[in-house]
């Protein structure tokens, strides 16, 4: 019987122009989605190579330059010396660090077109790494580039809903779920067969869609992890469908006209996909404003100021701080690099507790980011697909931490030497600290991913509880 | 067969039905007569479980339909004023649709196609959509669907109106046939002259209550149309 009524409706789709309608633009929408990211992955898969490719010429050079300065040359210039460990550091060998495309990236750009996924690593200060960062912001977040997930989260719930707004109250205004319900079916099985049907329909579609998008994007499927990733990012798909089917169902379990349905829907899908997030912003700015960046450049000039000043006098509490950098015998304190580093160091100290507020800040926007996207399974289905595909903020900010320690690695391997004044050689070159991305680990991220599309399914759940209600009440005449 | 015992419904403070008590037999044909919004609609709705009793209780077949809402569809058929099909399917597609859903899946098309010519649908018409149909074309298959379905009550809401005088002759003999194979039949109609000629059983109602009940036998068309237009005076 359920299936009667599921073949039936698939009758009434196939005669209904909507359906084709539909499948025509999302099938154009979802390949003109997969060529974007396509090309966009492939700008940075060049960028990527590159750098690579600057960075080993560079490296090549160097060792090139040191050599024919050991034969018997001289250096360029004063201040061009890859002899000296301070220029090396800062400049001949500074390395990238660089965070691999994941498989799936042409999916989703994500964060990726926000947030840096490659620095270069220099002698330079924390703050003047990390100093383009911006936060998360979730209006960027989610009306980002026009990929794949942009057509998943926005889209294809206007696909379902395009399709299901009418659901009972087409039947009822056109007379034929009277003549439906005279026979022995009830109308909570009758909804659930039909509802059902247009799962099988928009799910096959989607399915099929999303594999040729990511073919269409040059996604290997044979890479390691890519085809469960992908088996994941339609998973996620599926269950934030079925939000959108049990709303759509709901709605319609009130018994109103096709006309009031539609228009609760577009207002729902409005606020859940643009109101929500862009008021999360607004409340996570105005409850967490962030210090101005000019105040901070600000600080950090003066404390610079004040530091070069006190110069020598700081070489004695620098290298009790940092006992393991200090040279045998005496530090030169008129030595322009060990002073540099020195002063540097004294301007993070002074400067340390507006960083602090800064980042406080940033997290306490962070929290808020995080408690508001429970309210709106498109931020959990968008921040889900970024997770999946690579490009959601946890791994750049993963990606951060990791640079960061490996900034403090190479600043640990050269800081002795340019204390020391060690003459730096071609040998040396072959034993710098090299930057290699650990993931964060598979597990992280199916917790983030499972607990989202967990978020999600409960929220279709309790839709869907509640439309089984309300259909008790269903007004059948009138 | 179909019983209501002081079945009553209120609309708010209106009261569309008060206390309504009936019994209709297999094989008799149970007219309902009265004005527009007499409760006759009504009536039927609360057999269909369409809507909930305020008081009293429909029964059919023995069941009373609120609590069995299911069971006791299986054993009606019901053919409202205007039958509404799928537009996008045609009238064998509908009958064959409905009919698996009254739990018939054993026709065969030729008997499927039986139902509707029977029914008085012109062979060329049964493959055609039903968007092309008119309204007399699709009361023909609504006919079709409530006889394949081999039910034992009809409830029939107005059947007849719009439909052209053969045809609503046609659907008479149909009526005497079913009940003489011992289908019960409540059928609410405006048309005086068909309650008389089908009928075994007339009711008049008004404002909710049955005003009158009579048989057909004890009474003449001319004395019917008096002590109706009476009632409705009253």
């Amino acid at each position: 019987m359920l299936f009667r009524v599921m073949r039936n409706e698939w009758r009434g789709l196939a005669a209904d122009r909507t359906l084709w309608a539909v499948t025509i633009l999302l099938a154009a929408v979802m390949l003109f989605a997969a060529s974007n990211g396509a090309r966009w992955s492939a700008l940075q898969q060049a960028r990527h190579g590159e750098l690579v490719a600057e960075e080993s010429e560079r490296l090549e050079e160097t060792r090139a330059e040191l050599l024919r300065i050991a034969g018997g040359g001289s250096p360029r210039s004063r201040f061009n010396d890859p002899r000296n460990p301070a220029q090396v550091g800062q400049s001949f060998a500074a390395g990238y660090a660089l965070l691999p495309l994941a498989p799936l990236a042409p999916l989703s750009v994500g964060q990726s077109d926000l947030l840096p996924a490659h620095y270069k690593i220099t002698l330079e200060s924390r703050e003047a790494l990390f100093s383009g960062d911006e936060l998360e912001n979730p209006t960027n977040l989610l009306a980002g580039s026009f990929d794949v997930a942009f057509v998943v989260v926005f889209l294809y719930p206007l696909v379902i809903l395009a399709l299901g707004y009418n659901l009972l109250s087409g039947e009822k205004e056109s007379g034929t779920l009277v003549l439906t319900l005279a026979q022995p079916i009830s109308l909570s099985r009758f909804a659930a067969a039909k509802i059902l049907a247009h799962v099988v329909v928009v799910l096959g579609l989607t399915a099929a869609l999303m594999l040729a998008a990511a073919v269409a994007a040059g996604v290997d499927l044979g890479a390691p992890g890519a085809f469960s990733s992908l088996a994941s990012y339609f998973g996620v798909t599926a269950v934030y469908g079925l939000f959108w089917f049990s709303l759509a169902l709901l709605v319609n379990a009130f018994g109103r006209a096709s006309a009031t349905n539609a228009a609760t829907l577009a207002g729902a899908w409005l606020t859940l996909a643009l109101i929500i997030p862009s008021a999360t912003a607004l409340i996570a700015a105005t409850l967490y404003p962030v210090p101005s960046r000019v105040e901070m450049i600000q600080a950090v000039r003066v404390a610079g100021r004040e530091a070069s000043e006190r110069g020598s006098q700081l070489f004695g509490a620098y290298f009790a701080d940092h006992p393991e950098l200090a040279p045998e015998g005496e530090v030169d304190p008129g030595d322009y690099y060990s002073r540099r580093f020195v002063v540097e160091d004294e301007v993070s100290k002074q400067i340390a507790p507006l960083t602090e507020r800064f980042e406080a800040q940033i997290r306490g926007q962070q929290s808020v980011v995080e408690k508001f996207r429970y309210l709106s399974p498109a931020v959990l289905a968008q921040q889900a697909l970024n997770d999946l595909s690579g490009t959601g903020y946890a791994r750049f900010d993963h990606f951060r931490s990791e640079v960061g320690r490996y900034a403090d690695e190479w600043k640990a391997h050269f800081l002795p030497q340019v204390f020391r004044k060690t003459v730096f050689t071609a040998e040396a070159l072959g034993e710098l600290p090299r930057f290699s991305y650990r993931s964060e680990g598979a597990g992280a991220i199916a917790g983030r991913v499972g607990g989202a599309a967990l978020m999600i399914l409960l929220s279709a759940v309790l839709l869907l509880g509640a439309a089984t209600s309300a259909l008790r009440r269903y007004p059948l005449t009138g | 067969m179909l019983e209501a015992r002081g079945l009553t419904k209120f609309y708010g403070s209106l009261k569309a039905l008060d206390s309504l008590d009936l019994l209709i037999e297999p094989g008799q044909v149970f007219c309902l007569l009265g004005a527009n919004g007499a409760g006759k609609t009504t009536t039927i709705n609360l057999f269909l479980d369409f809507i909930e009793a305020s008081a009293g209780e429909a029964r059919v077949h023995g069941l009373q339909v609120a609590e069995h809402p299911l069971e006791t569809k299986k054993h009606l058929a019901y053919i409202p004023e205007r039958v509404m099909l799928y537009r996008n399917l045609t009238g064998l597609e509908n009958l064959e649709y409905f009919t698996a859903l009254a739990g018939h899946e054993e026709y065969s098309q030729d008997q499927l196609r039986g139902f509707l010519t029977e029914a008085g649908l012109s062979e060329e018409a049964i493959d055609r959509r039903i968007s092309a149909y008119s309204k007399g074309m699709r009361q023909k298959v609504g006919i079709a669907i409530a006889v394949a379905k081999k039910a034992k009550a009809l409830l029939l809401d107005e059947p007849t109106s719009g439909l052209d005088p053969k045809a609503s002759t046609e659907f008479s003999e149909l009526l005497k046939r079913l009940s003489g194979e011992g289908v019960a039949v409540l059928m609410a109609t405006h048309d005086l002259f068909r309650a008389k000629e089908t009928g075994t059983h007339v009711g008049i109602m008004n404002r909710g209550r049955l005003v009158a009940h009579l048989t057909t036998e004890e009474i003449g068309h001319a004395d019917l149309e008096r002590l109706y237009l009476e009632h409705m005076r009253g």
